[in-house]
């Protein structure tokens, strides 16, 4: 190459770039307001309605000759029932659905084998529509019975005919509006639309691509079942059914989000939980206005009470086993097509310390991890909190021994009591949030290396102290044994204000701030019910709050579910130690008992 | 103003609660004071006297079951006598209050925090008692319940630890000061159980059929844990020596020493103290708010709560030392409370019974 | 939703302000556990300059549990002149750069001088009443100089001096030689009418053991006074013995035996081991482990003349061999030994009775028992229980049984020209 040019490409100014870069400009209705609107800081409101003077309207022009924006029209068009012309219908539907632009959906024209034939298209969207249920289900049938007779005066008749007698599909509707249409083949079902009718027939043909059924990812159990939920909304509803055999067990369909249209099943035993709680239930989830709402977390936010508190009041769970056993306390369960995960409420604090573990393991082994769940809940909230008091404030609370060696090893630290546990604390964080992205093996591993090379390697430098190592790494194994994920994050949470609390007040600030926790905690509710109920407010004698009883002397429901049917087991639920022992007779239980099992 | 109500054990642990709280202050070295080694025959003495008199209470509240207390008032006594009658409280709660946040922070500083300044911790003790009280009266009634086993354990702990320390022949002579003495005593000190009389000036939070089991059982508890500390602190302690301090139970959790591990064990004492003195703090604040509001006839309490928050810290910093609050709050109010306060009720039911079909058949009558 | 936002930006508003108000107002009362010197002993001595000689024992924290401790020196001993305690803390602290501190503070250790002075009565109490001195420390008293005392607190069992002297301190339970004298206990005792102290006796020791070369004459065990035990090794105190406190200040010394007597009327006793001469062979010396069998009983009542206590002391024993070959296990030889105890144990508690009641000081605790001949604080206060208790008449009847005779029940003899084999 040229030297020159070689030099007068490096080092001199070759006019500007040849092309525009792209930038994503404010959009004409933010241009407007940021010359009228107000201006607050960074972002450009609209002005308040108080200062702005209202001019009187012009009465308007007749409606037909009003403009209409695009939006505005096809809003109107989707109301609209359907037109007994097949291409009319045919151009509505191209239009609603953007084709040829869009290219997953199909339209596929054809006869209807009758005499005479009679013109049809079935529209679907491929990918989840099911082409094998379409060829067998829907054009089999259609286009090769040709023995079917055409009804000549009143064509809408075409329609049902053809719903009752031709089409050997399990479920199908009429429909009569655009907007249905929409609504069906946007779920995955397909539209037929005949020539001549005013209706249209949807039928079931969903074959979405769907995870099977696997282990409960996020909840594992030693002994007991190990399905868990998947993503497919039917799914996960069998799976419940699986286990409540009952034709008391209901399931409400509702729809959410208004661009994504997610569906959301309510699921609930009619003859045990409260009616006032199901309404309830359906009215927050009915009411809700957004765009998108696809998951159950985001749903959750939605309808709980406290949207701020640090600590969840709804239980999210992967088991079915555990929905079963809420479902039949009297609970409600809300489950949302594409997420494996199930809400229950109402619900007490005390069922976010139960695990099902604690139910399919012996009486004396499951009262043994509630304890040692308690006592995690504390060490999560309080140990490095405790810690910093007792080093700081309160050097007489411990053993001379103990403090002789403590102030040894922060003889070459050169950061305060706080600092250490504050850094320790960041260190842990990040390990964890790391291990959650590194793939497989490599992730588990990761975190007991990272944790014991970095403590290790930080002692060595003297920049922490060993205790505080052994402190940041217990509370972190505590709050791995809470069972419950959003319990554990708002305990984590907590945890820094305590710390904080400790470094200023000791152990009057930690009093304190565990008098204004407790206090918060037990003016919440959970969808109407106390949230620390039974204990306080102290309502009937429960077997289960934080140490599980034996499964035969949980004979009533939990009294804040208000269910309508409060007892469960009789007073003796096993029968069989009932009756006496008899040589040569046949032994024959009288009653079957009904155990819940979680 | 809605409130639900408690139920009968969340009840009796809200009032043990709060009566005993006194028992981390000064209460067993003021007693001492009073009777020297026979202390526990005053607390034996003081309770009955209690006992006889929360049957005027119970009887006061479950005959007006529906109405607040200054309803009560100006109903048996007229508009005006009855407006006077039940600002009496009042004064006398503003006043407890406030000496009790200088207290309880005063002691604070004596025990664990040496060096902060009074009013940083102050704040802190208002400003969660504040919140307390914004969330309402069941909230503290119910966490007075969860904390009740713990409190209870930890004086137990603290006192049944000490037994290496017992003698015995400290109780002797066994009429300490003199007859004469402890039965005044007796009767004085029958307003250390004062808190009890939020059964009738907060009656909406209880159910009236249980009022008189709850005040009854209540009352004997208090009793129990009262002879317990008071007993095995005379026991420790000389009655002179037991006169002396400041906070007895934490002189006492200081003294455990059982071998080599078992001794400092004055942690447990610190946390349950603040606890036990949060809830008193609520919930006497929680009644001087709600008294005023209903006295004035506003819809809800909520508003009231800043001003009287800093009314209260205002006055807390009146006394010059904490040596005057001990004498005022030990010495001053509650030797005469008692009359005022189990005076009113008594007072209230003559006259309701002296005006015979008026008073209270005036107030069935608005009933039905 | 507006409403929901404001009262959070409310809410959030007020928390930055409560963590502004709280941490500009400064983390007061915090201290790094390495800002603070640890005091583990203090010793007081009349001034030479000032009023007090006050000598604080600093521990070194890297030297006693650090990681790579030097093995040097625990503990460092420092000597002020000050008017008081707590002027000599602070005065301290113009050349010690840590902030002196009491709240490990095991032992406060008096000079006999001081004893004598008063200076426990009159220093006790404000010690006390300071928030960082607890009551479960122990006080002593030294005949020679408290902080030459200190400097020999060197242990070679533990890194630790206090650890040492608390051990050292609670071995009252299985020698019975020293009192447990912890500083709330001497601080009760002061304020009651009725009793008297008896506050543990620490002296150096000479190190010596005597050269003679026949052995020497027997002398029970708890006969020395601190200081007079001969011995050589290990640390060079010596920890026998008590002082007697009365009206706050020292008017005599006990030795071990007194002390433990003390202990056994008191009730504070654990168990010891005695050793006696036979009844049979003044040369052979049982040893004996001696427990209560009850508490002492103590009654008290008044007659024409005064006082009379009767003190009835029931213990109860393990036999543990001796030179002898008398078989103490079958019952005609037990009985003989039991009386001899409980004579001797009697002799040693009219001994100490008599003494007490010629230093007018109760240090048996008798005035315990003797509040239960009033009703009222008043009443006891005029019964002037010192002046009674002096001229008051103690009947001491003692009961002893033996047991168990350690780990054999029969004894062979050794075989001798006249005594052959298991023959009697």
């Amino acid at each position: 190459m040229d030297l020159k040019k070689l030099m007068q490409q490096i080092f001199a100014y070759n006019g500007p770039p040849t092309y525009k870069a792209f930038s994503l400009e404010e959009t004409r209705e933010e241009n407007r307001l940021s010359v009228d609107g107000d201006i607050k800081g960074d972002t450009v409101a609209d002005k308040t309605n108080r200062n702005k003077f209202k001019k009187p309207r012009r009465p308007q022009k007749s409606n037909t000759e009003r403009e209409k924006t695009e939006e505005e029209a096809r809003k109107e068009n989707k109301e609209k029932n359907f037109s007994t012309s097949l291409e009319q219908n045919k151009e509505q539907m191209e239009l609603l659905f953007h084709l040829p632009l869009n290219k997953d959906v199909v339209i596929r024209d054809f006869e209807v084998a009758s005499s005479p034939p009679i013109p049809a298209f079935v529209i679907f969207l491929d990918g989840i529509a099911s082409t094998a249920m379409i060829n067998s289900n829907i054009l089999e049938p259609l286009m090769f019975l040709s023995f079917i007779q055409a009804e000549q005066k009143d064509p809408v008749l075409n329609c049902k005919t053809a719903l009752l007698k031709h089409l050997p599909a399990n479920q199908v509707k009429e429909i009569y509006k655009y907007e249905e249409a929409v609504d069906a083949v946007t779920s995955g079902d397909s539209v037929i639309f005949l020539e001549g009718s005013n209706c249209a027939i949807a039928c079931e043909t969903k074959s979405f691509a769907a995870r099977t059924v696997g282990k409960a990812s996020s909840e594992q159990v030693v002994q007991g079942p190990q399905e868990g939920f998947v993503e497919a909304i039917r799914q996960n509803i069998s799976l419940i059914r699986k286990i409540i055999h009952s034709e008391n067990l209901i399931t409400e369909m509702l729809q959410v989000g208004s661009r994504n249209k997610s569906k959301v099943a309510v699921m609930y035993l009619v003859d045990l939980a409260n009616p006032e709680l199901v309404k309830e239930v359906k009215r927050r989830i009915s009411q809700l206005k957004a765009d998108y709402i696809a998951e159950i977390g985001m749903l959750e936010e939605f309808i709980e009470d406290h949207p701020f508190a640090l600590v969840p009041q709804c239980l999210k769970t992967e088991r079915p086993d555990r929905v079963a056993a809420h479902l039949v306390e009297g609970k409600v369960a809300v489950i949302i097509d594409g997420s494996p995960f199930v809400l229950i409420v109402p619900v007490d604090f005390f069922a976010f310390l139960h695990s099902p573990e604690d139910y399919y393991v012996r009486f004396p082994y499951g009262f043994w991890l509630r304890v040692l769940r308690v006592a995690a809940i504390f060490l999560t909230l309080l140990l490095p909190a405790f810690y910093i008091a007792v080093a700081t404030f309160h050097q007489e609370m411990i053993p001379t021994d103990l403090l002789l060696s403590i102030s040894a090893a922060k003889e070459r630290v050169p950061f305060p009591s706080v600092m250490e546990i504050l850094s320790m604390e960041l260190a842990f964080e990040l390990i964890r949030e790391a291990g959650v992205r590194v793939p497989g093996v490599i992730g588990a591993t990761l975190g007991i290396v990272g944790t014991l090379i970095l403590g290790q390697a930080a002692v060595s430098a003297a920049i922490v102290s060993p205790i505080s190592i052994i402190i940041v790494a217990v509370t972190g194994l505590a709050s791995f044994a809470i069972p419950n994920y959003s319990l554990a994050f708002g305990f984590r949470f907590m945890r820094f204000i305590f710390i904080f609390l400790a470094s200023v007040l000791g152990f009057f600030g930690i009093s304190t701030g565990l008098f204004v926790l407790l206090i918060v905690l037990l003016s919440m509710k959970s969808f109407g019910a106390p949230f620390f109920a039974p204990v306080a407010p102290r309502t009937a004698r429960s077997t289960d709050i934080v140490m599980r009883f034996p499964i035969w002397t949980q004979e009533e429901r939990p009294d804040f579910v208000q269910a309508l049917d409060s007892r469960r087991q009789p007073k003796i639920s096993r029968q069989w130690e009932k009756e006496k022992y008899a040589k040569g007779q046949s032994t024959n239980t009288e009653g079957e008992q009904d155990n819940g099992s979680k | 103003m809605e409130v639900s109500k408690i139920g009968e054990r969340e009840a009796i642990a809200y009032l043990v609660t709060i009566v005993i709280a006194k028992v981390f202050l000064a209460y067993p070295a003021v007693l001492v004071g009073y009777a020297a080694n026979a202390a526990w025959l005053v607390v034996l003495l003081s309770g009955l006297v209690t006992l006889f008199f929360i049957n005027f209470v119970t009887k006061l509240v479950t005959s007006f079951p529906g109405k607040s207390f200054p309803e009560v008032c100006q109903t048996i006594l007229g508009p005006y006598f009855g407006l006077v009658t039940a600002c009496l409280p009042i004064l006398g709660m503003l006043l407890e209050e406030s000496l009790l946040l200088r207290n309880f922070s005063e002691s604070m500083l004596v025990v664990a925090l040496p060096e902060t300044p009074l009013s940083v911790v102050m704040v802190c003790f208002l400003g969660a008692c504040l919140v307390a009280v914004y969330l309402g009266i069941e909230n503290i009634a119910r966490a007075s319940y969860i904390s009740f086993p713990f409190t209870l354990a930890a004086i137990l702990c603290i006192t049944l630890l000490s037994f290496n320390a017992w003698k015995p022949d400290l109780l002797f002579p066994i009429l300490g000061e003199g007859l004469f003495p402890i039965l005044k005593a007796g009767l004085i000190r029958s307003s250390d159980y004062l808190e009890l009389v939020n059964l009738y000036i907060i009656p909406f939070l209880f159910y009236p059929k249980q009022v008189k089991r709850i005040g009854q059982k209540s009352v004997v508890m208090v009793i129990g844990v009262f002879l317990v500390v008071i007993l095995t602190y005379t026991m420790s302690f000389p009655f002179p020596v037991a006169e002396e301090p400041y906070l007895p139970l934490y002189t006492m959790a200081r003294g455990v020493y059982l071998g080599h591990f078992i001794q400092r064990i004055e942690a447990i004492f610190v946390i349950f103290w603040v606890f036990a003195g949060l809830l008193l703090l609520s919930s006497g604040f929680y009644v001087l708010c709600i008294i005023l509001a209903q006295i004035l006839k506003l819809p809800d309490y909520k508003p009231l709560i800043s001003p009287l928050a800093i009314i209260t810290f205002a006055l807390a910093f009146a006394p010059p030392s904490l040596s005057d609050v001990v004498y005022l709050s030990n010495y001053g109010v509650r030797e005469w409370g008692w009359l005022i306060y189990y005076g009113i009720p008594i007072i209230l039911l003559l006259v309701a019974r002296l005006r015979g079909g008026d008073g209270q058949n005036e107030s069935t009558q608005k009933e039905s | 939703m507006r409403v929901r936002k404001k009262k959070v930006k409310a809410i959030a508003v007020w928390a930055v302000f409560a963590f502004c108000f709280i941490t500009l107002t400064g983390c007061g009362s915090s201290f790094e556990p390495n800002e603070i010197s640890l005091v583990q002993f203090i010793g007081i001595d009349q001034g030479k300059e000032n009023l007090l000689d006050v000598s604080f024992l600093i521990a070194i924290p890297q030297n006693l549990a650090g990681e790579n401790s030097k093995g040097g020196e625990g503990s460092f001993l420092v000597t002020v002149s000050a008017p008081t305690v707590f002027q000599a803390m602070r005065l301290a602290n113009t050349f010690v750069g840590r902030r002196m501190s009491l709240i490990h503070a095991k032992g406060i250790i008096f000079s006999d001088l001081a004893a004598k002075s008063g200076l426990i009565a009159e220093l006790l109490p404000s010690l006390l009443q300071y928030r960082e001195t607890r009551g479960t420390a122990f006080v002593a008293v030294t005949e020679d100089d408290p902080a030459e005392l200190l400097e020999n607190f060197v242990p070679l069992l533990e890194a630790n001096p206090s650890r040492y002297m608390e051990l050292l301190t609670q071995n009252y339970r299985y020698t019975g030689y020293i009192t447990s004298s912890q500083a709330q206990e001497i601080y009760n005792e002061l304020k009651v009418l009725g009793t008297d102290s008896i506050v543990t006796l620490i002296n150096l020791s000479s190190e010596e053991l005597s050269k003679s070369e026949k052995q020497g004459d027997f002398r029970s065990g708890g006969s020395y006074v601190a200081g007079e035990l001969p011995k050589k090794g290990g640390v060079e105190i010596q920890a026998i013995g008590g002082a007697v406190l009365k009206n706050g200040k020292m008017i005599a010394t006990l030795n071990g035996n007194e002390t433990m007597i003390a202990n056994i009327v008191r009730g504070e006793f654990k168990s010891s081991l005695m050793a006696l001469p036979s009844p049979d062979q003044k040369n052979d010396i049982i040893n004996l482990e001696i427990f209560y069998a009850r508490t002492p009983q103590i009654s008290v009542r008044l007659s024409e003349e005064g006082v009379v206590i009767d003190l009835h002391l029931r213990f109860e024993g393990n036999v543990l061999g001796g030179g002898t070959t008398i078989d103490y296990a079958l019952k005609k030889n037990r009985t003989r030994l039991e009386k001899e105890v409980a004579r001797s144990i009697k002799k040693g508690v009219e001994e100490v009775v008599a003494k007490s009641q010629e230093l007018k000081a109760d240090f048996l605790n008798f005035g315990l028992k003797g509040r239960r001949l009033v009703s009222t604080v008043k009443d006891w206060n005029d019964l002037n229980w010192d002046n009674l208790y002096a001229s008051a008449q103690v009947n001491v009847q003692v009961d002893f049984v033996v047991r168990r005779t350690s780990t054999i029940f029969k004894h062979a003899p050794i075989t001798t020209d006249e005594v052959g084999e298991g023959e009697e």
